[in-house]
């Protein structure tokens, strides 16, 4: 180490510091042993140094500037709450209109399926383009049978023997021109679904059920299904492609 | 709260001193110290070691100011000659024991920002020329070079304020 790199190091030398750790630092105090000239430079340097920290200890306390700081810090909490309502309000805002639009649209589709003449376009109208929910779900066949009935809802006579293999999921209650009608839902082994629609006949006209027995598609859904003395069937497949001509008997 | 009050209550004076020193103004210091506070309420959480927060706020302050400077170019750079570095070994005197608060912080001010910036972490903060490596970002030998040159500089403002004004054209 030359005199000017060990006075560039004891330039830095702070006197209330610990430099042992510093073996580059202790090298050049080291050196202060053997040079006279360098050592009186270092306690001019350490005189000076002192002379500074002293004045400088002196140093005025800046006048309402840690109030400013902790209003500051306030004002930002308090922004951060006001940033989060808003935040929270326009997500709920955005929630209740999806939910509400959601709604409006499902109501409106479901109403049109009261303009249409006939069941199979009425029924099929509903499953192609509706979101439902069965109003009872139970996979044991008998068990819906017992909620239709204490719900006074249309009680399906028999069901085709091949359909009746299936799993039923549940059904639910609905009404289609002033007339109740049930569903009920079974379950393909390929994981479609074929609807069975039961309405009284008495309550239906002629024309509502004609040709009901012709396989047909409608709202792009397989339908048919056929009448009996007292009541009106129809199934339809849950998707384009599903077919229930197998399962009419 | 408590806890960041407590930083504040212990560390905004020397941070101010700090940034009045970089930007040798006032409004633009106290700007600097409640954006480095802010910043801290922030990352309060974040910081896991909090005997660094001192040095955690000093580099972020510094930091901030080298951004500003950048962007807005509002710090220009003093240009003056600077001193042999020999002056303090030929003046064995020192500057007398008149020298006050005042004084030494007008003739830190006077200094070029590479040399004021160490001096002020050195004499304000006491910190060692790691720590003052570790704020500015600078390899160990530019932080003792400038020290070393810084407080030539400093001795000269100090012991004739007036021929260093000349000679500087400050």
């Amino acid at each position: 180490m030359d005199i000017l790199e060990a006075k560039q190091l004891l330039s830095a030398y702070q006197s209330d510091k610990d430099h042992f750790s510093d073996p580059h630092m202790l090298e050049a105090l080291s050196m202060l042993e053997n040079d006279a000239e360098l050592a009186e430079w270092f306690e001019h340097q350490l005189a000076f140094d002192r002379q500074v920290k002293e004045a400088l200890r002196d140093a005025p306390e800046p006048v309402g500037l840690k109030d400013s700081v902790l209003q500051g810090y306030r004002n930002s909490k308090r922004n951060k709450v006001i940033r989060y309502v808003r935040w929270a309000t326009a997500v709920a805002a955005v929630l209740l209109l999806g939910v509400g639009g959601f709604w409006s649209y499902a109501s409106n589709y479901n109403n049109k399926m009261h303009e249409y003449a006939t069941f199979r376009e009425g029924m099929s109208h509903y499953i192609a383009g509706s979101y439902f929910i069965l109003d009872f779900l139970d996979t044991d066949l008998g068990k819906i049978g017992h909620w239709l009935e204490k719900k006074n809802s249309p009680m399906y006579e028999s069901i085709p023997a091949l359909l009746a293999e299936k799993e039923p999921l549940g059904c639910k209650k609905m009404a289609w021109r002033g007339q109740d009608v049930s569903l009920i839902c079974f379950h393909r082994e390929d994981g479609k679904i074929i609807h069975m629609f039961v309405a009284e006949r008495s309550g239906l006209s002629e024309e509502a059920f004609a040709n009901l027995d012709e396989v047909l598609i409608s709202h792009d859904l397989e339908t048919g299904g056929w009448v009996t003395d007292t009541h009106v069937y129809l199934l339809t497949g849950s998707e384009p492609g599903v077919t229930i001509k197998e399962y009419l008997g | 709260m408590k806890e960041f009050e407590g930083a504040v209550d212990q560390h905004y004076k020397n941070l101010y001193y700090f940034a009045l020193n970089l930007t040798r103004n006032g409004a633009d210091a106290e700007d600097l110290v409640q954006q480095a506070f802010l910043k801290l309420a922030k990352s309060y959480s974040k910081i896991r070691d909090l005997t660094k927060l001192k040095s955690w706020l000093f580099s972020t302050l510094y930091r901030q100011f080298i951004d500003q400077k950048r962007k807005t170019n509002r710090y220009p750079e003093i240009q003056y000659e600077e001193t042999s570095t020999d002056a303090l070994v030929t003046e064995p005197t020192g500057i007398g024991s008149g020298v006050d608060c005042t004084t030494v912080l007008t003739a830190l001010k006077s200094l070029k920002e590479s040399l004021r910036v160490p001096l002020t972490l050195f004499y304000f903060e006491h910190y060692s020329y790691q720590e003052i490596s570790d704020v500015m970002e600078l390899p160990l030998g530019t932080v003792m070079s400038r020290l070393y040159r810084g407080k030539a500089e400093l001795y000269k403002q100090l012991k004739d304020p007036q021929t260093a004004a000349v000679d500087g054209n400050i």
